[in-house]
């Protein structure tokens, strides 16, 4: 019986390594892949090691590729887009939990779940249009508006289903030592409120660092394109080159792998919304 | 000072009286309501109309829904977004409940280390998981044609995107592999939330190992089968496969996904009614999928 037991364990771990290992090995593919040369995996193969541990193929993509104009038009992005979405959707969802308006319930579900569900791919035609109207095509904007409107629909959800976990008398507290509604809400509020704000902005930076649609459709000017767009835009040029489009891909990816690390339990909470407690 | 307050409804209201409510909202509603309902609703408009983007827009009436009714690209797209939604989602799910529930509560060290791994793919950018995976099954060189061909199974190894009959699967076993781990994970943790009681019950009656599945974890399982199914369905729909495609192979050989098509015909081919009028088909399929898939989970 114990024996059994001992067996079924190893069987489970067995089952969970496979997949640990399979989750991870095409970045392993990607990383080594990255300090390759090309001839080199044409003569030894695709699964041979580096035969020198050299930044080339990333210093070329840096500089005979724009990488480092990407990585720059990427942060440009995204940093307006998480501070102002999370700032937006804390007053938001302020609103919402502590006063009372009429419409409320709508207002709740409009800039929350509605909000959510509306992919890029659902609107991008109209709002290229309208975009380009404002005269915003092909300037960082008219990527941070569209993806500020979808973190902050995120980071609402988010921040007002925990402010509704806080005690109301928390505000008459503030009111009654004679504080203003904008001193009791980032004065009272917020402090407590930070694991959810961080929950959301560690989420609203990997989908703004990840997009692709929006700044495909709304930033046409290739020296604007942020990460993900420019390594299309590379690969599309230099397929034939693996070491240096996976040198671009791990410049793309390991932003990310290393935010991961440092906030993988706000990220992993946010991704499985509740489902995971 | 509270019974003034009473009058406004809220005692928060200092900074402009009844309004200020609605000065706090307001950001967020502006943003909302202008950078997504008025592009989704006027999506909807815009499918009622022939425009090349430039010149004026003439009223179609439903002609774009006829046409697409009769497009074999349409068809061929929406057939792709089946098949990845059978990898993306429905086999993910169906993996990851066997999985969980086969570990179910035995107590497993490292859960922890596990699920950090399992959420990795998740963070990163769509169109790198398409080059990573473009140089796995690149048919000169390509990762996977070596392993097999170190397997000695080297006859079997194929330009798996370069033809109709295995693009779509092999970029549909991406999503497999993106989104099974998630799946394990989030059933896991509702596995673990069960009370053993159901289980004693269920023995007690006789129940055996797959009974015990089919009556006590399934639908004790509803609430996370249903986000689940609705968060995979949603990628297997729309931005996931987006950008993994458009990586990968640039939609040829029968991998382009409705998404993706509609981007061509609103943005290269300047047919930006026809194109509206696909977006707004995905739309109402990705939310009536998410309805039902919530409803299920609600009555059962």
């Amino acid at each position: 019986m114990n024996f059994k037991r001992t067996l079924y364990r190893l069987l489970i771990y067995l089952i969970l390594t496979i997949l640990a290992a399979a989750t991870i090995v095409p970045f392993v593919i990607m990383f080594l892949g990255a300090f390759r040369e090309h001839t080199d995996i044409i003569l030894r193969g695709p699964l041979a090691l580096p035969q020198v541990w050299d930044l080339k193929n990333f210093k070329t993509a840096i500089l005979d590729f724009n990488f480092d104009l990407y990585t720059l038009n990427t942060l440009i992005i995204t940093a307006p887009t998480v501070l102002i979405s999370l700032f937006f959707a804390t007053m938001a969802s302020y609103a919402l939990s502590f006063m009372k308006m009429v419409f409320q319930k709508t207002f709740t579900l409009l800039t929350t779940v509605v909000g959510v569900m509306i992919a890029a791919e659902f609107i991008m035609i109209p709002l290229y249009h309208l975009l380009n109207t404002m005269g915003l095509i092909n300037t960082y904007w008219a990527a941070i508006f569209p993806q500020v409107a979808m973190s902050t629909a995120f980071a609402t959800l988010i921040i007002r289903s925990f402010f509704q976990g806080l005690p109301k008398e928390l505000v008459d507290s503030g009111l009654v030592d004679g504080a203003s509604s904008w001193q009791i809400l980032w004065h009272i509020l917020v402090p407590l409120a930070k694991p959810a704000i961080i929950t959301s902005g560690a989420l609203t930076t990997v989908w703004t660092w990840n997009s692709y649609i929006i700044p495909l459709v709304m930033l046409p000017d290739q020296n604007k394109a942020p990460l993900p767009l420019g390594l299309v835009l590379f690969q599309g040029e230099h397929t034939a080159n693996i070491p240096l489009t996976m040198a671009g891909t791990t410049i793309t990816a390991l932003p990310m792998l290393i935010f991961y690390f440092f906030f993988q339990r706000h990220i992993i909470k946010g991704l499985s919304q509740g489902a995971v407690d | 000072m509270f019974s003034k307050d009473k009058e406004h409804g809220s005692p928060l209201n200092d900074v402009a009286g009844k309004l200020t409510p609605y000065l706090y909202l307001a950001p967020t509603l502006i943003a909302v309501a202008l950078f997504l309902l008025y592009p989704l609703f006027s999506t909807f408009g815009f499918s009622f109309f022939q425009w090349d983007g430039f010149s004026s827009m003439e009223f179609v009436g439903i002609s774009n829904y006829v046409a697409l009714a009769s497009d074999p690209k349409f068809w061929s797209a929406l057939t792709t977004n089946l098949i990845y939604i059978l990898f993306f989602s429905i086999i993910p799910t169906i993996f990851g409940l066997l999985i969980a529930s086969l570990i179910g509560r035995t107590e497993v060290k490292g859960t922890r280390y596990f699920r950090t791994i399992f959420f990795i793919p998740q963070i990163i950018p769509s169109v790198a998981l398409g080059t990573i995976f473009a140089w796995i099954y690149a048919p000169r060189f390509g990762v996977l044609q070596q392993i097999l061909k170190l397997l000695g199974l080297g006859s079997l190894a194929q330009p798996w995107l370069g033809s109709p009959q295995t693009a779509p699967y092999a970029v549909g076993l991406i999503g497999t592999w993106l989104w099974t781990g998630f799946s394990v994970i989030i059933f896991l943790a509702g596995i673990q939330k069960i009370d053993e009681y159901l289980y004693d019950a269920a023995k007690i009656d006789g129940a055996n190992v797959w009974q015990q599945f089919f009556y006590v974890t399934l639908p004790e399982l509803r609430y996370e089968i249903v986000v689940v199914v609705i968060m995979t369905l949603i990628r297997a729909l729309s931005t996931n496969v987006f950008g993994i495609v458009d990586a990968i192979t640039g939609g040829a050989n029968s991998t382009r996904p409705i998404s993706l098509y509609a981007y061509e015909l609103a943005f290269v081919q300047n047919k930006v009614g026809y194109a509206a009028s696909i977006i707004v088909i995905l739309a109402i399929i990705v939310f009536s999928f998410s309805g039902i898939t919530m409803l299920t989970g609600e009555r059962s």
